[in-house]
């Protein structure tokens, strides 16, 4: 069991969460801390780096939602050493994108310290800035209001993953009154001498969390089991597989928005795809017609392939495809088949290889 | 990418009754002209004749001609021909794309009908490509005139005389602190029975007075670099703890060692001092101090080699060296261990003192040996009784499935020096015996003719409960004997086990140094079983003796003098020309996740850490296209296998 330690939030569960993020600014701990806040324009919370002990102030990283998996905003923060010590908030499907990405050397986790938040889910955009204007506390509510828990996005809904591994410190609001108090739990011995430098008096956890957590994690199983029967049906034929992505746009938003598609130039924008017109003259001859943008099932299924066994679940594609196409149903379906085969789970652990680079003879 | 407006010419081959009754050719033809950038089709009987030939070098030049499909056979047999029309006749040899419409399709297709549509698609296929080839070329490498050999027994030695002779620098490599390897501890050698050290001696002193040879005793390879031609080979020359330039061997530092160790180079039937030589001819005879059994390393007090040592030669304070040398080839000579026959329980090694390997036998009639020569047992008495067992870890699919090609030839000569020097009876319990070499056969009757008992049957147990009083302290060999189909009780005084061959210790850590692949039993592979036997998959490595597989001496030498010879031809041509189809890193594509440089088989991926991407060392790659299969970005691509080239090679099959 790891050490715990109680965050008091009193009715004020963001302010406190972004007090103690201040804390590590003043006390010195860390000289930057990245985590998510609303922009003076908009209450959507965006990754933010904060040096300024005051501006943390606003830093909101329990709000549910998330425009982006952070993973890729962190990892441009982490490319390389910079003798700075940099504390992230990061949600458990974040920290897992952010643990492959280093394994493919896009950047380093050197000195850092990671806060894991064990993650109800986020809301879909539109949602999120829709609900905050009917409640100005509506981060608070959240944890307290079932109902508005069951407003998550589709992918979070089926994630069994929401304990974050990987983290030094994790943030709990399962199975604790978000309004009296959360969890914090170190998880590695630099998470454990943080909450000491802070003066953090450590217990066991209390009893019940894990409780909570079981039920949760059953809920969650059974909305995935049925998610993947339907979407299994929905595209196990290549006829099938085609109507599921035909109001695809090849914007590529998809892949933009996935934290481990990693590809300084993605190579659907390379010559390779660059067709010649007597190319597609020739494509359009064979049938008398040709559909433009070409290579629309090529893509996604190029795409599944270089990313399924790295796909960590957090659902963004989805949430970016302006043709509300269900694309993660289908990616975290397959990505879990593809993970299971080579018993492989991305963000487990830094050192267990990509399975590509694992030459294994077999018996 | 276009470099110019593609003008293809397509030839349909008939190879005489191969194709052409299944493939109606000039309907393909026909077919071909049609396509686009097509400008001339034709068939013809035999492409790759020399009148077939002419046709593509006559129409390149007299039509202009850029790109040439060849429909015939597997590239793998004739797309050098027509890379070479191509060259004289002026263009790029890689604007030529071939068809295979023979192995892939007449051969292959029952109907005349699907293998004329079938053609069809393969010849349409081969244009959509063609039009993206590129015009490559492969660059020149200067050679180093120098070369490594790993591995100091009649192998290593062999290859380095061979190569020294030609005129080239060898550096040979021996971790023991002399060369001479196996073979020196032999006693006499089958089938002529010659004394191996009077054939071996002269041989290790050649190489040692050898001007061309570098002898590295003592000395293990730490570290390869580079690439054929160019290799750079890192040195450990562990600490002798002599000064070998003072050092006259005389000796008297060994006769006053007080320290007795038990003798590695005796098999641990004999001791040797905490400073010594291995035995009498060592080459170079400079002792080493054994460190671990050293008073003076271990206890700090002691010294008496010193203060004998009327050279000043000791050195306690030498360190361990690192020598970088420079070598255009490697030869890998790293030779065999003996099976350790003691998991075989039922045959008693270890527990009774009369069962000896077949090394340990050797060392027993060496002249240098436990009883200088004389056939002795522990006890001091000569044996009136021995069994021989083969194939002891060899043809034992719990040990080694294969046959250690070497064992019956070294029991049936065991046998003879027990006839000879005893009156002993003697035993043989066998499976096949396997007699293939020049006068192996004749030796085998000669054994047979001095009264050795031969028993065809795999040796079921050896014990030291006898069968009656009278052969009370004795062994008993139980065995069927297969052709009598009798159960054989057989009282022995002494029982040598015929061990197999395996690689010697280490070869897995130069293997992986080297980057030379070993198979299932750890066997150093060669580029082709048949036609490159010395060759390996690395450019530059070459094998010889026992560490590609069993090996007697003749096979052994003969093969040592083939890698020496191979090694030399690199060496004499001066350059080396690098391949043209290897992969190329696009640095503005590449996101520098260092995946290629993990699959590459060939260590041939290097890392720019200023630019942070991957970088191909274009001497080291064999264009297998590993980098490009994993890389997602496409930054990784082999030349004249683009995504491009391949991509509308697939369309136009596919659509």
């Amino acid at each position: 069991m790891h050490p715990f330690a109680f965050l008091k939030t009193d009715g004020h569960l963001s302010s406190s969460v972004a007090g103690f993020l201040k804390k590590l600014l003043t006390d010195k701990i860390a000289d930057a801390v990245l985590a998510a806040a609303p922009t003076p324009y908009s209450l959507l919370p965006m990754p933010t780096l904060f040096t300024d002990p005051e501006q943390i102030e606003k830093a909101n990283p329990l709000a549910p939602a998330a425009p982006f998996n952070t993973a890729r905003q962190a990892a441009s923060i982490l490319k390389h050493e910079t003798g700075k010590r940099i504390a992230l908030v990061l949600r458990p499907c974040e920290i897992r994108a952010l643990v492959e990405l280093t394994k493919l050397k896009q950047c380093v986790l050197e000195n850092t310290i990671i806060i894991g938040v064990k993650c109800l889910g986020r809301m879909e955009n539109a949602v999120y800035l829709e609900a905050s204007s009917q409640n100005a506390n509506l981060t608070q509510a959240f944890y307290d209001d079932p109902v508005l828990q069951d407003r998550i996005c589709s992918s979070c809904a089926i994630c069994t993953r929401f304990q974050p591994v990987h983290a030094d410190i994790s943030l709990s609001v399962i199975g604790m009154s978000a309004n009296e108090s959360i969890g914090l739990s170190a998880e590695t011995d630099v998470g454990l001498a943080v909450l000491k430098q802070l003066g953090f008096e450590t217990c066991d956890a209390p009893e019940g969390r894990k409780d909570a957590v079981n039920r949760l994690l059953e809920k969650r199983e059974s909305a995935k089991t049925a998610a993947f029967e339907k979407t299994r049906d929905k595209t196990d034929s290549i006829e099938k597989f085609q109507r599921y992505f035909a109001d695809c746009l090849n914007c590529h938003n998809c892949r933009v928005a996935c934290p481990v598609c990693y590809c300084r130039e993605c190579v659907f924008l390379t010559d390779v795809f660059a067709h010649d017109p007597e190319v597609l003259l020739r494509r359009a001859s064979k049938k008398g017609m040709v559909k433009l943008p070409t290579d629309t099932t090529m893509f996604h299924m190029t795409r599944m392939a270089h990313m399924a066994h790295a796909c960590v679940a957090c659902g963004h594609c989805s949430s970016v495809c302006p043709s509300h196409i269900p694309v993660a149903d289908v990616f975290i379906r397959v990505a879990e088949e593809i993970q299971n085969l080579y018993a492989y789970e991305p963000g487990r652990d830094l050192s267990e290889a990509i399975p590509l680079l694992v030459f294994d003879e077999g018996v | 990418m276009k470099y110019e407006q593609p003008a293809i010419g397509v030839y349909i081959c008939h190879c005489g009754m191969n194709i052409a009754p299944k493939v109606d050719v000039e309907n393909v033809a026909a077919f071909a002209a049609a396509l686009e950038h097509v400008v001339v089709a034709r068939d013809y009987k035999f492409m790759c004749s020399s009148p077939g030939q002419s046709l593509i070098i006559k129409d390149i030049r007299e039509r202009g001609l850029n790109r040439i499909i060849v429909a015939s056979c597997s590239p793998r047999m004739h797309e050098k021909t027509f890379r070479k029309a191509c060259e004289q006749a002026g263009i790029n040899p890689h604007y030529l794309q071939m068809a295979n419409i023979r192995e892939q399709i007449s051969w292959v297709t029952k109907d005349s009908n699907d293998a004329t549509a079938k053609a069809k698609d393969q010849v349409a296929a081969a244009v959509a490509r063609v039009v993206y080839h590129a015009p490559l070329t492969s660059l020149e490498i200067p050679v180093k005139k120098s070369m490594v050999v790993v591995g100091g027994g009649i192998a290593g030695i062999q290859a380095a005389l061979t190569a020294a002779e030609a005129g080239y620098n060898v550096h040979l490599v021996e971790r023991e602190p002399s060369i001479g390897g196996h073979m020196a501890k032999f006693d006499k050698t089958f089938p002529t029975l010659d004394c191996a050290a009077c054939i071996m001696t002269p041989k290790m002193v050649e190489a040692a007075q050898h001007p061309d040879i570098t002898l590295h005793t003592y000395s293990e390879v730490a570290s390869v670099e580079g690439f054929v031609g160019n290799f750079k080979v890192g040195i450990r020359q562990k600490p002798r703890y002599i000064d070998a330039s003072k050092c006259t061997g005389c000796g008297v530092c060994t006769t006053k060692c007080p320290s007795k160790v038990i003798s590695e180079f005796d098999q641990g039937l004999t001791f040797r001092k905490a400073i010594y030589s291995p035995f009498p001819q060592a080459i170079p005879n400079t002792p080493v101090i054994d460190r671990e059994n050293c008073l003076y390393f271990t206890k700090g007090r002691c010294r008496a080699c010193e203060k004998f040592c009327e050279a000043h030669a000791i050195a306690f304070d030498q360190k361990e060296e690192i020598l970088t040398v420079e070598a255009g080839s490697i030869i890998i000579a790293t030779g065999f261990q003996t099976f350790d026959p003691t998991p075989l329980t039922q045959y008693g090694y270890g527990r009774y003192p009369e069962v000896y390997t077949s090394l340990e036998f050797e060392r027993i009639n060496n002249a240098t040996g436990p009883t200088a020569g004389k056939l002795l047992m522990k006890n001091g008495k000569p044996p009136e009784k021995v069994a021989i067992i083969h194939c002891v870890g060899s043809r034992d699919s719990r040990y080694h499935a294969y046959c250690s090609r070497v064992c019956c030839m070294v029991s049936m000569k065991f046998a003879h020096l027990v006839r000879e020097k005893t009156n002993a009876e003697v035993w043989e319990f066998y499976i096949d015996i396997r007699s293939p070499g020049k006068l192996y056969e004749e030796f085998y009757s000669r054994v047979q003719e001095e009264g050795v008992h031969m028993v065809r049957g795999r040796v079921a147990e050896v014990t030291d409960i006898p069968e009656n009083a009278k052969n009370e302290g004795r062994l008993t060999v139980v065995a069927e004997n297969t052709l009598t189909r009798r159960i054989l009780r057989v009282p022995v005084d002494m029982v040598l086990l015929g061990v197999g061959l395996e690689p010697a210790k280490g070869a897995d850590d130069i293997g992986r140094m080297l980057g030379v692949q070993r198979d299932k039993d750890g066997w150093f592979n060669e580029l082709h079983a048949k036609l490159a036997p010395v060759k390996t998959a690395m450019s530059g490595i070459f094998l010889a003796g026992c560490c590609q597989g069993p090996k007697d001496i003749p096979d052994t030498v003969a093969q040592a003098s083939a890698a020496a010879g191979e090694a030399v031809s690199l060496l004499a041509k001066g350059t080396v020309r690098t391949l043209a189809e290897i992969s190329y890193i696009d640095p503005d594509l590449c996101s520098g996740c260092k995946t290629c440089i993990e699959v590459c088989p060939y260590t041939a991926i290097g890392f720019d850490e200023g630019r942070r991407v991957a970088v191909v060392n274009e001497a080291l790659c064999k264009g297998c296209g590993s980098c490009a299969a994993a890389c997602p970005s496409s930054a990784a691509a082999i030349r004249h296998f683009s995504g491009r080239q391949i991509m509308e090679e697939m369309e136009a099959l596919l659509l």
